[in-house]
Formats: structure tokens, sequence, C-alpha cells
């Protein structure tokens, strides 16, 4: 009985810590607030909607893609991602970007969007 | 409204149904159990009753119910129609029932032979499904009216001949944004059309339509499936609980080995046609993408898995000592019903609108009650579990018994179940982690769950080494070794040819050779014993080929991207590609875009598909797979685009300037603009200005271009002009009235390309994968035959 229970205790203690490690290193947050999470010096991920009056530009021979990225307080960002611009992008109305600031420009690596259902769409 | 009638008396008839196997079990009165049986037939009677009207609904374009005007349209085809049954979550909670509607007229059959589990497994049984009823009555109901709340739908899908009547003018809506006109309808307008005898499903003449992405065969069939599977996972908890119930546990293994084979089986296959699904579909992250829907099935699965394991080891402990009630019994009962409460929570998780921002899948935001009543559902399972447990945990302490060696196959078993459920736990952490704000990339699943793929890899083959009970070390060593060498050399043969060099990769390539020739070795001789034998050897061995085609394709996969050019030969992994032409299907909805593949000898015309989805506003993308035993052609389309090449240039011109083409020396000369011409102009004919480019060659010979703006039938536009011999194209862009022209120089026929942007990949034994889940699927399959019969 003694065994199983010491077993049960190392199993716990490196399964947890193998755990606790991993979820650490590999997730983020999410952010709302670009001003605070350009001062994360770490992975975030940031929520907003896309800036229509500019341009996405798309630059091919390079395959990457720009566009700024606004937040609910109004906090405008530039955001590089590498790839072309998902499927339904253009017409998104949230955008979550993966990746990090660096230097007032955020660099993503994965790219999400939510797109309205026109039914749904405000109608006035 | 007959539906909603008929789901009613379903909701009553369960309920009193569950109510008389309760009274049954505690009163030990087999008429209240014959009464229970009873309403549970009527149960299913009203219940497929009002799920064929559903069906008949969405087979007659009854636009006037919400779901059938939210998920369906009339220019589906029969299948795809069928399959929007469950397209939307009021229908896939009716399929669900439905499926443990049948399932139950089974088990009803099933417990003639074992009277002594009837009222306590179904009264347990019927409670999980007056859940599920309840959900679909009052929380998502799929027989709502359009107009019950005040909705918009497109001028199209309503009947032309009626909207422009002047009584429907404030109804008429423009939202400027789309460009689009609406249709306001409310309870308002349902009374107007009520009392001009005008029925509602002949007011709204088409459905918004099913998602494109869901337009797919297998939409057919891998809902269905999944959803017996999580049926299932209702039996194996109406079981745990009936257990617990009758405070008797001998029987537990026999019982439950053939269900829960079933369901891990079934589950398993739902998962993998998911896999299949998603790989033949653009965007969805290849087979396997970790995404929160995928996860939320795969944890029941895990769990499955786990329990089909430790119930082998209370069996094998059962055969031991009659009188107790073997070992890991609390377990057992603890996974069984995990199995459920996980697709629950699952259930929850996926479409209560939490993952919204996680999920590639789109789900729609919380919407009404559906969370609360599965959230409570779920709670007052997990205490009516909790309670019968802790009432029976003296009893289930006591009769514990655990004795096997440390080199035992139970050990190993035990081990690779642990390992099982630890990453069962570690997709459970990870897909939950939204709800605290938190999000979990891809590679935590990765890191965490390779290295348990290497270890069960490894305990699939070695526990087969091993026998129950005891081993000789040494003789378990000779085994361990010999086998090794051989999965040594492949894996030496392997890395080499695939000059693969991640060691996480190289391991798992070893153990699963390791598994693969050992399990081989196992059908091989247990199938002479009898055909029924071997399932579990053929299972474990579909398990160890799926890990070998995971880890080819990750491993090994070569993946390029390219702008093809029409009619220009391109090279991609020794292959040629020569893009074509894009062609408009015959319906006229997708483009295919063709592409001349040239491989050695063959030829052939491989066609990626893109299109404008007016549902989801958006392009979407399907590619195309070449698929083989060896590996996978997978291409998928970019972009496509009509792009200036580099032969084009602009000048801007005045009359006697000169510039450069190449190696050319043009002169613009002047413009030719006849009297006649002038004529025609001001009296509104036809009429052509022309202008005059001299150009001369490297030898001094003389050229002239001349092309003109042109008049015709009150159309304008710009003539192109082409030297044969220097195969030279000229073109005005813009003439001003300063005199001052703006001309395009080109070499001809290569004004324009169309730019069709490739992302090729080899994925080398992708086959193993799907090859590896059918085997093991029928290993499962025979499991569970085998086992139902020793129950």
């Amino acid at each position: 009985m003694k065994n199983k229970y010491l077993f049960g205790i190392i199993a716990l203690l490196f399964f947890g810590g193998i755990l606790i490690y991993a979820f650490s290193s590999s997730s983020s947050t999410y952010e709302n607030d670009f001003q605070k999470a350009a001062l994360k010096n770490k992975k975030v991920k940031i929520i907003g909607r896309l800036d229509k009056s500019e341009n996405v530009q798309i630059d091919k021979k390079e395959n990457k893609f720009s566009f700024i990225l606004v937040d609910e307080k109004g906090n405008k960002a530039k955001v590089i991602c590498l790839g072309m611009p998902p499927n339904n992008f253009e017409h998104s109305t949230t955008v979550v970007a993966t990746g990090k600031f660096e230097n007032k420009i955020f660099f993503a690596t994965q790219i999400l969007t939510k797109c309205p259902s026109k039914y749904e769409a405000e109608i006035n | 409204m007959i539906g909603n009638f008929f789901l009613s008396l379903a909701f009553v008839a369960i309920l009193l149904s569950s109510l008389f196997y309760f009274i049954s079990f505690y009163k030990k009165d087999e008429k209240a159990s014959q009464i229970g049986r009873i309403f549970f037939h009527l149960f299913s009677i009203f219940f497929i009753a009002a799920s064929g009207l559903f069906l008949n609904l969405i087979l007659s374009h009854q636009f006037k119910y919400k779901y059938v005007y939210s998920y369906s349209s009339t220019d589906l085809p029969l299948g795809l129609l069928l399959s929007t049954f469950y397209a939307g979550q009021e229908g896939s909670f009716l399929l669900w029932i439905l499926w443990m509607t049948l399932i139950g007229l089974f088990l009803d059959y099933y417990f003639q032979k074992r009277k002594e589990f009837e009222s306590s497994s179904m009264a347990n049984y019927a409670a999980i499904i007056l859940l599920l009823v309840s959900i679909s009555l009052f929380a998502k109901n799929p027989f709502k009216l359009t107009y019950e709340e005040e909705t918009y739908l497109p001028i199209r899908h309503i009947n032309s001949s009626m909207y422009n009547s002047e009584i429907f003018a404030h109804n008429l809506l423009y939202d400027q944004k789309s460009g689009e006109a609406y249709f306001k309808l409310d309870r308002n307008l349902y009374e107007i059309l009520k009392n001009k005898r005008i029925n509602l499903s002949s007011f709204i003449v088409e459905g918004r339509g099913l998602n494109p992405l869901l337009q797919n065969f297998w939409m057919q069939i891998h809902p269905p499936v999944l959803f017996i599977g999580f049926a299932l996972g209702g039996v194996l908890f109406a079981f745990a609980l009936s257990f617990l119930m009758r405070n008797d546990y001998k029987n537990m293994p026999t019982i439950l080995l053939p269900w829960s084979s079933f369901f891990v089986g079934i589950l398993g296959l739902g998962l993998i046609l998911g896999g299949y699904w998603s790989y033949g579909t653009l965007g969805w992250g290849g087979y396997w993408g970790w995404d929160p829907v995928e996860n939320s099935s795969l944890v029941p699965w895990l769990i499955g898995v786990a329990l089909i394991h430790f119930l082998l080891l209370q069996k094998k402990s059962l055969t031991e000592k009659e009188a107790a009630n073997g070992s890991y019994v609390k377990t057992n009962l603890w996974l069984a019903g995990f199995a459920f409460i996980s697709i629950l929570y699952s259930t929850l998780l996926t479409r209560s609108g939490i993952l919204a921002d996680a999920s590639v899948h789109s789900f729609s935001s919380p919407e009404g009650y559906g969370i609360y009543f599965l959230s409570a559902a779920g709670i007052i399972f997990l205490l009516w579990f909790s309670i019968l447990f802790l009432k029976r945990r003296k009893y289930l302490s006591s009769t514990n018994i655990e004795n096997f060696s440390y080199l035992s196959r139970e050990l190993a078993l035990l081990t690779a179940s642990i390992f099982v459920l630890f990453s069962a736990l570690t997709v459970i952490l990870g897909t939950s982690s939204p709800i605290f704000g938190i999000s979990t990339e891809v590679e935590y699943y990765k890191k965490l769950n390779l290295p348990i793929a290497i270890i069960l890899a490894f305990l699939n083959g070695f526990s087969l080494i091993l026998k129950w009970k005891t081993n000789d070390k040494k003789e378990t060593l000779k085994q361990t070794f010999f086998y090794s060498i051989i999965s040594a050399i492949i894996t030496v043969v392997f890395s080499l040819v695939s000059k693969v060099s991640s060691i996480n990769l190289i391991l798992l390539i070893f153990v699963t050779s390791f598994a693969l020739i050992i399990n081989v070795e196992k059908t091989y001789k247990s199938i002479k014993k009898g055909i029924l034998k071997p399932g579990a050897f053929i299972a474990h061995l579909g398990f160890a080929i799926i890990l070998f085609g995971i880890a080819s394709t990750t491993g090994f996969e070569l993946k390029e991207t390219k702008e093809l050019l029409k009619n220009k030969p391109e090279s991609i992994f020794d292959k040629t590609f020569k893009f074509k032409e894009a062609k408009l299907s015959e319906d006229g909805k997708k483009y295919y875009f063709e592409i001349e593949l040239i491989d050695g000898d063959k030829k052939e015309i491989i066609a990626p598909i893109m299109y404008y989805s007016e549902y989801n506003k958006s392009v979407m993308k399907e590619p195309y797979i070449a698929e083989s035993f060896l590996y996978d052609l997978y291409i998928v389309p970019l972009y496509y685009e009509t792009r200036k090449d580099e032969t084009y240039k602009t000048y801007e011109l005045k009359k006697g300037e000169q510039a450069k083409y190449d190696n050319y020396d043009l002169l613009f000369e002047g413009f030719e603009f006849s009297k006649d011409a002038r004529e025609n102009m001001n009296s509104g004919k036809d009429f052509e200005i022309g202008i005059a480019i001299k150009v001369t060659d490297a030898n001094k010979k003389e050229y002239t271009a001349k092309p003109a703006f042109v008049s015709q039938n009150g159309k304008t536009f710009y003539k192109e002009y082409v030297i044969e011999d220097l195969n030279l194209k000229f073109e005005i862009l813009q003439m001003n009235a300063s005199g001052k022209i703006d001309l395009a120089v080109s070499l001809r026929d290569k004004t324009y390309d169309n730019v069709f942007a490739i992302e090729a990949s080899i994925k080398p034994f992708v086959s193993l994968i799907w090859i590896g889940s059918v085997v093991s699927f029928l290993g499962l399959m025979i499991s569970f035959v085998r086992r139902i019969k020793e129950s």
C-alpha cells in the first residue's frame, strides 16, 4: 500500500511538472489593450478590429502581409504576418493575432478571424 | 406545432419511463419495470415521430421553420439535404437523442437475458435521455418558427410576386454597407399574412443554405458516426450508475468490455473520418489540428481507451480471487462516468461560444439557456454519481486487491493507461484554457503528446512480450533485445533514406516499428486459435500503423510554394507543373485551376479549386490530393491573379519625342486624324484616331506601329497594334487633349500573365494513418463481438 502512494506521488509530481512547464511555455494571454500588450515582452494574443480605412498590404515576393488593427480604446497597431491573409480576412469583424510586439510593430505568427453572419449585421 | 406536440409527449413518456424504472429498482417491483418499459417504447414512438416530422419539414422545404430556413436550401442534392438534419445545434441534439433511442431499444432486447440489470440501468439511461430531450424541447427547439424573433431575410429569399405589395413597404429595408435589400420578418407581418391567407412557407421560398465548408461527402457520414459514439457514452455512464446502485461489481468487466470496445471503435472512427474530411478540405490544418472541437471528442475517446485496459486488469484479477470484486473497480466506475461527463463538458465548451476566439470552427455566441441546461445536467449527474459512489466507497476500498510483480503485463497495462489518461488531461487543460483567458498553442499539445506517444508505442509492443502475472527476467530481456535489433535496422534505413534529424521522431519510428513487428507476430499466432481471438492485437497493430504514419508525415514532409505562369513549366519535387487555365465548373459555382502534371512518363491534368462563397462572403479553397500508398501529393491553391510581366513598359510621349524599348528606338511621329474622322466625330458617327510610332531596330530597319483610339456604335476603346516581324505590341493607355499620349509596349502575347500560386507538399505515408485506423477499427469490432459473446 505504501508503495502505491509513493508511486502515485512521484507520478503526480512528474506529470504535474511537465504539464505546468509545457503549459506556461506555450500559452499566451488575450490582450484587449495594445498599449499594455506592447509592454509585455512575450507572446500574446491581441484582439481588435481591422482598420478598413487602410489597405491590407500583401507582399507576395516576401510572402507576408500587413494591416492595421484597432483595439477597443482606439489604439492602433501595425501587424505583420508571414503567409497570406486567411480566406475571409477583409470581411472580418474581429481579428485575433498571435505574436509579439517589437518596436511598436506586432509580428504575428497566426491570425484568426471572426466574420459576421450577414443576417446578423446591424441594419439601419 | 405538431412536432412540438410529439416532442412534449416524448418528454413526458421518458420522464415516466425513468421514474418507473427507478421505482422498480428501489421498491423491487417487477411490475413497475414493465410500466417503465412500456413508457420507453411510447417515448421511442413519439420521438421517432417527431424526428420524422422534422425530416419531412426539411425535405419539403418548410422555410417558415427557423431551422429549415437557417441550414437548408432548395438547391441541395438529396444526400446533403438530409444531412442538414444535424447541421445546426438543434438538429444535432435530435440526432444524438435518436441514436440513444435506437440503442435503448436494443438495450431492451439485451436485458431480456440479463433481467437483473434492467431497471437500474434503464432508469439511468432514460434519465440521460430525459436531460437531452429537455434541452431539445426547452432550449434548442428545432421547431421554432422564423417569425418568432425579428429576422431579416435577403429579398431574394422572398417570393417576388408577393413582397412588392404596398402593405409590405415598411418591411423592406436597404443596407447600404452591403448593398443588399432585406425583408423584415416579425410577428406583425405574420398576422398580416395570416389575414390574407398566405402560407408563410409559400412566402419564404428559399433558405440560407448549408455552409459550403459542410457541403462535402463526409458531412453525410462523419457527424452521424460521431453521435453514435456520444450515445454509447451514455450507455457506459448508465451502466456505471447501475453497478453502483446494485453494489455488485463482479460482472463489470464482462458487461462493460464489449460496450467500451464498441464506444472506442465508433468514436475513433468518427474522429478519423473527421480527420480525413479536414485533410481534404482546406484551412482546417491537415488531418489533425488540435482544434477545440476535435479535442473535445478526443478526450472521451482517450478515457474509453484507458477504461478498456483497466477493465482488463479487473477481469484478470477476478479470475484469481472468486469472492472479491477485483482490482480497479473504483477507477473503472470513474472512467465510465467521465467518458460521458467529458462528452457533456465538450458539448458545453464547443457550443457555448466560450471558445469563439480560439476555434477555427465558427460557433455562435452564447445563446439562450442551452448552456445552463447542459451545465446543470452535468452537475446533477456528477452529483448523483458522487453520492452513489460515496455510499459505496468503504465497501469498494475493502475489496480492492492488487498483486502483480513489477515485470508483468499488468503493470505495463497500468502504466500505459496512466499515460493515456495523462494525455487526456493535457488535452482537457489546453482546450479549457480559453475560459481563463489563456490560449494554448498547438505546440503545447505536440510537446506533451509526442513523448507520450513514444512511451505508448513502446508499451504497446513491450506489454505483449510480457506474460500476465510474472515473467522471467532473462527471457524478457532476450526477446526485447531481439525485437529491438529488427526495429533498429528499420529505423536506420528509414532515417538514412529520409535524412531526418529529430531525435524524438527517430525514437518514435523505432518504437512504432517495435510495436508493429510484435503485433504482427502476435496476430499471426493467435489467428490460428480462432478468428475472434486476435481482436486486441489487430487494434494495437492499427494503432502502431497510425503512429508510424504520423511520424513519417510530420517528420519527412516536403513543402514548396511556387507561382505558376500560364503555360510555363515549373519544376517542383522532380515533377513538372504547367498551369493551363482556370475553368468554371458546369454548375458555374467553382473554378477548377487546371495544371498539367508531368511525372516521368505520366502526364495528367490536376485541378485545385477556388471559389467565392456568397454564404461565407469569402474565397474558399480546396486542395488537390493525389493519394498513393507511399506519399500524398497535396496541392493547395494560394491565389490567382492577372499580372503585368516584365516586358511590359509604359511611356509618356509628346509628339516628336523619342524613347527606347530594349534595342529599339521609338519615335512618336504624330496623330493620324483624317478630315473624315473629324467630321464623323462631330456628327456622332464611328471614327478612329490613330498615332504613328516609328520603330527602328538595331540594324536600322524601320517599322511603323499604328495603335488607335476607336469609337464604334457609341462605344470607345483603344485598338492595339502588333508589328509581326518584331513580335512587339503597342497599346495606347491614354490620350490627352494636350497632345500627350501614354503608351505601353510589350512583347506580343506576353502583355499579361495569369499567375496561379500553389503550395505543393509531399506527405509521406499519410495513407498509413487511414489504413491503421481501419485496421484498428476492425480489431475493436472483433473484440466487441468476442466480448459480447462472453458476456
